[in-house]
């Protein structure tokens, strides 16, 4: 019986996937038909050969993925180290800080972000969508690093003070592989967010720098099933893959206990 | 108060995340609050006054997108929170180890499909011609396409709140797992000996316990649905209009006289955005607590 409930509830998930794959290889789709018909390999000649914007767009959703990945976990990372020495009374209004772009409205949070990019001249590049992706993704990566920094036992930065180690090679030798994982951690969950954004990169790349999202937007809003479906699993293979490689990676290295947002 | 001692390392590793925040948080807000005055130099308005803000409170469309905003916010950060609430600690007491990894991969796939897929799927599975409409034909529950009601595109937003539903509740879940988690199982033993049922150890342990992570968890999904763009934009209608789509076709207005009014509404959403999400957070806090 219960294998029976268990296999219903993976085709009740795998379902959208199914359809969704169906939908990029049949191109005939007309109700009531339950399922596409007539065989069709064009949307995926159209992504790996005939359209050059559709692989660029997924280079490029990489590329700014990886740098804001870097990026916000190494500025989330610095100032988590600086954060996880407070006292426990100020915890909630230093978690309201660093949190802060989460509790502003996006729409109106870039905005405003577009106005500054506006005068640094800084629209329509990729150091403006990374530095955007930044306000959106270092609250998560400033939290996971907080909570990896305190993870550590503080008598251990002092047992290796006591036998005489310095600043670097207490980096080196001692934090930095405790936070290994959580760096890991981190940089993949900015790295996601960079790469589902679809606001702030089609607000700030401005038609310029075209991401995966922002070509995958116009093909959903028109109801083309065949390239949105097609997008669509790239899209989402791509994310999931990112994900659960580095969570494996993640979970042999981990050997602190954290806790986000506490 | 003793002197307080700022290290000279501790400033300089906040240094990145102040600049990050102060030029373009800080910056573009001022910005933004300048612009709505009617101050913008480069266009030759150098007055400072309040109309912009006028304009919009005299306007009845604002007052009902305000309203349809906080509800889609309300309905959907709560029904996630509800869910993922549930969810988690069911996952939390469950003995059955296939169940409790496979409930986690779900979540985890649901926390990191991209918006704009499960926007996708929504309208493939609910629309009026959509998957279920029909299996519903092909098994002749209902005679034709015009009796399958209206999910997406429809005036209430239910498209819209399914959408955040979806993508809400697993983000909750896991992160109320993850305290749940760290919840001494000790207090649930005691709690269980001396009678408690699930739904007690539940309202009067676990809820309080994590109240803090709940609440703001909720409050940051709640700030989230209330300011999105493209969810309401692909999925609802002409007739209600969030204040996020709405200020941002109005930003995109090449009309230069238009960019005062859109920097008032730009600000109007913030403000009413932080005053709300500060009473939800209240309200969600004071009820797990239990009146305590």
């Amino acid at each position: 019986m219960k294998k029976i409930i268990t296999g219903i509830i993976i085709l009740l998930i795998s379902l959208p996937m199914i359809l969704t794959f169906l939908l990029t290889v049949f191109t005939y789709y007309k109700y009531p038909q339950l399922l596409p018909s007539q065989l069709t390999f064009e949307y995926w000649n159209n992504f790996f050969f005939k359209n050059p914007l559709m692989i660029r767009s997924v280079l490029n959703s990489l590329f700014l993925g990886l740098m804001n990945g870097t990026s916000s976990t190494i500025v989330g990372f610095m100032a988590g180290r600086a954060l996880s020495k407070q006292k426990e009374n100020r915890h909630t209004r230093t978690m309201l800080l660093y949190s802060l772009p989460l509790f502003i409205p996006a729409t109106a949070l870039f905005i405003g972000v577009h106005l500054i990019m506006l005068r640094l001249s800084f629209t329509n590049t990729y150091l403006g969508v990374v530095l955007a992706h930044m306000v959106l993704s270092v609250p998560y990566s400033t939290n996971i690093g907080i909570s990896f920094f305190k993870g550590i036992p503080s008598e251990m930065e002092q047992v290796a003070r006591t036998i005489g180690c310095r600043d670097f090679n207490l980096f080196k030798k001692v934090i930095l592989p405790l936070i290994t994982p959580g760096l890991l951690f981190s940089g993949s969950i900015c790295f996601l967010l960079s790469f589902s954004d679809y606001f702030a990169a089609a607000l700030i790349g401005g038609g310029k720098v075209i991401t995966l999202s922002a070509l995958l937007y116009p093909y959903i809003n028109n109801a083309d099933y065949g390239n949105s479906a097609t997008l669509g699993i790239v899209f989402v293979s791509i994310n999931i893959g990112v994900f659960f490689i580095t969570e494996r990676i993640t979970k042999r290295l981990t050997k602190v206990n954290t806790y986000l947002f506490e | 108060m003793g002197k307080r001692i700022i290290h000279k390392k501790t400033i300089l590793l906040l240094l990145p995340i102040l600049l990050l925040y102060g030029v373009f948080i800080g910056g573009g807000l001022l910005g933004v609050l300048f612009e709505s005055l009617g101050y913008i130099p480069s266009l030759g308005l150098n007055n400072l006054t309040l109309e912009h803000y006028l304009d919009i409170f005299l306007d009845r469309r604002f007052i009902e997108s305000l309203f349809f905003s906080l509800y889609i916010a309300l309905a959907s950060a709560l029904i996630s929170t509800i869910l993922g609430v549930l969810i988690a600690y069911r996952l939390m007491i469950t003995t059955n180890r296939l169940w409790r990894y496979m409930t986690d991969r779900v979540l985890q796939i649901g926390l990191i499909l991209p918006y704009l897929y499960v926007v996708f799927l929504t309208m493939l599975f609910l629309g009026k011609t959509g998957f279920i409409s029909r299996i519903f034909l092909n098994f002749s529950w209902i005679s034709s396409l015009e009796d399958f009601p209206r999910f997406v595109f429809d005036p209430y937003g239910f498209g819209i709140i399914l959408v955040y539903v979806l993508k809400g509740t697993p983000f909750i879940a896991l992160f109320v797992l993850n305290i749940m988690s760290s919840i001494s199982t000790t207090y649930h033993q005691v709690a269980t000996t001396l009678g408690a049922t699930e739904s007690d150890i539940l309202r009067k342990i676990y809820l309080p316990l994590a109240a803090n992570t709940i609440s703001w968890t909720s409050a940051i999904l709640f700030t989230y649905d209330l300011g999105a763009f493209e969810v309401p934009y692909l999925l609802g209608t002409n007739k209600a209009v969030t204040l996020s789509s709405w200020l941002y076709s109005l930003y995109l207005n090449p009309h230069i006289s238009e960019i005062p009014a859109s920097m008032a509404m730009n600000i109007l959403l913030l403000t009413i955005g932080a005053l709300s999400v500060m009473i939800y957070r209240w309200v969600i806090k004071s009820i797990l607590m239990g009146g305590r």
